[in-house]
């Protein structure tokens, strides 16, 4: 039997241990005045204070626990911080590599265009010559000579892309002299011809007449002129119509909100040739409109494209002091280019 | 009196090719040497009027032998008449260009063009 005091005691350590096991520290203070009164049995006392005894510890331990999560809890913070540093240098040092490889391919392209050309030539060499002998034997038969005559225009055809390669894989200081646009325009499109027909892409021209003469670097222009050509081929993989476009044009301002530069020509008010290049393919994605310029930025597959084009296109057509817009239609059926030439 | 032409190419297909072409005028007699290192001896015995000259070839460049030409006191005045697969930065007109005092036709060239320089250089050296 037990009196009502140790049953009080007992009460308030059971309300104690229950709230211990919550995790909740309760006010100890009452069992404490307890224990101190005297009044209680000496092992009732001693249990009742190596309880309260066990409770401070476990509190201060909670303490020091919580105070350790806190400090990991910010050690991991920073960790991550160091590891989100890590992870962006590593993308800049990814870039920057795949930057150095970029240019490295360029330069392997352009070794390569060099050396293909001269191997090339050589057997081109002795066919021209072949065909030159057999079409002076054969010029009695008329169907022989035709052929011939065939054959002279194939190798022609075929010395015409070396040189547009060599053109294209040459990097040299501008060389401007007074062009007619519209035949670079014809010279490029002979050299995208094949990928043309073979990606079943109608060209349309809408050419205005007798366009002044611009100071134009024709082999530079040719290489823009096939970028652009090529986007857009590339933009059609079902077919389609490459619309180009040229135009007298007095420049207003809206021409130039967008444009891809800011330097001083051409400026509102100005005389240039307007030439819009236009396909009816899958238009420019928001996101990328952005990027169009970035070097290394582009949306075709890899070995497609380098990414390099538009940036090159711009930097040539800056030193044309000509400038260079890409956006959708407004009719909404693909993208366009507008390209402004000073006059 | 048919004009003697020596022709220097490593490639036989195109020394082959312009003997056929130029022999069928009727207007030249032609020698042909594909190993440049014998194209100086050959030019000694041949004695030709004007020389076609391939710049790349293994062993000895067209420049060499148009010098050792130059040198030699029976040769030093016969015209030459570059070939070349190389395409330098200024373009190679399809009737030969000068470049430096040396005229260059690049490859492949036509026949009738072939010829138009071969006219004239044979006019000037006259």
């Amino acid at each position: 039997m037990t009196s009502p005091q140790v049953e009080k005691m007992l009460e308030q350590l059971i309300v104690a241990a229950e709230q211990l096991s919550k995790g909740r520290f309760g006010d100890l203070e009452q069992l404490f005045a307890m224990t101190d009164s005297g009044q209680f049995p000496p092992l009732i006392t001693r249990f009742a204070e190596a309880f309260g005894m066990m409770s401070v510890q476990i509190e201060a331990r909670e303490f020091r626990l919580e105070q350790m999560i806190t400090d990991l809890t910010s050690a991991r913070d920073e960790l991550a911080l160091v590891n989100q540093r890590l992870q962006q240098s590593l993308q800049e040092l990814q870039q920057a590599q795949m930057q150095l490889i970029q240019q490295a391919k360029l330069e392997t392209v352009g070794r390569l265009a060099a050396g293909v050309a001269h191997e090339v030539k050589n057997p081109l060499a002795v066919i021209q010559l072949g065909v030159d002998f057999l079409g002076n034997e054969l010029k009695e038969n008329q169907v022989w000579h035709e052929t011939v005559l065939d054959m002279a225009d194939a190798v022609q055809r075929a010395d015409r892309v070396i040189k547009g390669i060599l053109d294209f894989s040459r990097s040299e200081q501008l060389d401007l002299q007074e062009t007619d646009l519209q035949t670079v325009i014809d010279d490029s499109l002979l050299l995208v011809r094949h990928e043309l027909n073979s990606g079943h892409v109608a060209v349309v021209r809408e050419a205005a007449d007798a366009l002044p003469l611009l100071p134009l670097d024709r082999n530079k222009l040719k290489q823009v002129f096939i970028n652009l050509f090529m986007n857009a081929i590339h933009a059609m993989p079902d077919g389609g119509t490459l619309t180009i476009g040229t135009a007298l044009h007095d420049v207003i301002p809206a021409d130039l909100t967008s444009c891809s530069s800011s330097q001083a020509r051409p400026a509102a008010g100005d005389r240039a040739i307007l030439l819009r290049i236009a396909d009816t393919g899958t238009g420019i994605a928001d996101e990328a409109s952005t990027k169009l310029f970035d070097p290394f930025f582009t949306t075709k597959p890899v070995g497609v494209g380098t990414g390099l084009g538009l940036s090159v296109t711009r930097k040539i057509l800056e030193l044309h002091q000509a400038v260079i817009t890409l956006g959708n239609r407004s009719d909404r059926q693909g993208a366009e280019a507008i390209l402004l030439f000073t006059l | 009196m048919k004009k003697r032409i020596l022709l220097v190419d490593d490639e036989a297909g195109i020394t082959r090719m312009m003997r056929r072409n130029l022999e069928a005028t009727g207007r030249f007699e032609v020698t042909d040497i594909n190993n440049p290192a014998l194209a100086l001896e050959t030019a000694r015995q041949f004695r030709p009027d004007l020389v076609l000259l391939d710049v790349m070839m293994p062993g000895m460049d067209g420049g060499t032998v148009a010098a050792a030409l130059a040198d030699d006191p029976q040769l030093g005045r016969v015209p030459v008449i570059f070939l070349t697969a190389i395409v330098s930065k200024k373009e190679v007109e399809p009737t030969g260009s000068m470049i430096g005092n040396h005229t260059f036709l690049a490859k492949p060239v036509k026949l009738e063009d072939l010829l138009a320089c071969i006219d004239e250089q044979l006019g000037k050296a006259r």
